[in-house]
């Protein structure tokens, strides 16, 4: 089997499951997050549930799985871009997969964010590139 | 339902790219390939984005 058709199939399995699992509707992840409000606990089964499967399946490939790596290896661009990244999740309930999905709809409010997303993307690949040849 | 000004919601989108680039990953990458291959890195990142989502949403509702 070709490549693209392994992608093909494994971007279609997971569309169908976040669409699914409602986790395409960004009021769904509000209410998982709004822990002191009204908490919306449903999408711990589908973190839960995709953490299961895919833990299974790298225990079943084996060794074609990078394993290891080390908490020395964390750094500021690590843990500051997922602090960016959580702020933006936050306001809009919208993360990248997700974000994707949702623009099935046509809603001007997914179209908007998908694509800031990629003006953000490509803003900061331009500037990590600068940075690299500066050096 | 969560109803952000367009404005707002720009800002989100801009910082959801700059963020899970930098970061190299996000809910998916790291929140569920990461942590199924016991990535450390993966681990420190899911926890500091969960953490700093449910803060933001706390601070959100606030403000309206």
């Amino acid at each position: 089997m070709g490549k693209l058709l392994i992608a093909g199939v494994a971007g279609l399995i997971m569309g169908l499951g976040l669409a699914v699992s409602g986790m395409g509707n960004p009021a769904n992840v509000i209410g998982f997050l709004d822990i002191t409000g009204n908490w919306n606990p449903s999408l711990i089964f589908v973190m839960g549930g995709g953490l299961m499967v895919t833990f299974i399946g790298f225990k079943w490939l084996g060794a074609k799985v990078p394993t290891g790596g080390s908490f020395k290896e964390v750094d500021l661009k690590l843990v500051g871009g997922s602090a960016l990244f959580g702020v933006g999740w936050g306001i809009s309930g919208y993360c990248p997969g997700p974000a994707l999905i949702a623009l099935d709809g046509g809603s001007t409010k997914a179209i908007l964010f998908f694509v800031a997303m990629i003006a953000g993307i490509a803003l900061t690949q331009a500037m990590s590139h600068l940075l690299k040849h500066k050096n | 339902v969560p109803s952000v000004d367009l404005s707002w919601l720009i800002g989100a989108g801009l910082l959801v790219g700059v963020g899970t680039t930098l970061a190299n990953g996000c809910t998916s990458g790291h929140g569920i390939c990461g942590l199924s291959r016991l990535s450390p890195r993966s681990l420190v990142a899911t926890l500091t984005f969960m953490v700093v989502a449910i803060i933001t949403v706390y601070v959100m509702k606030g403000l309206k």
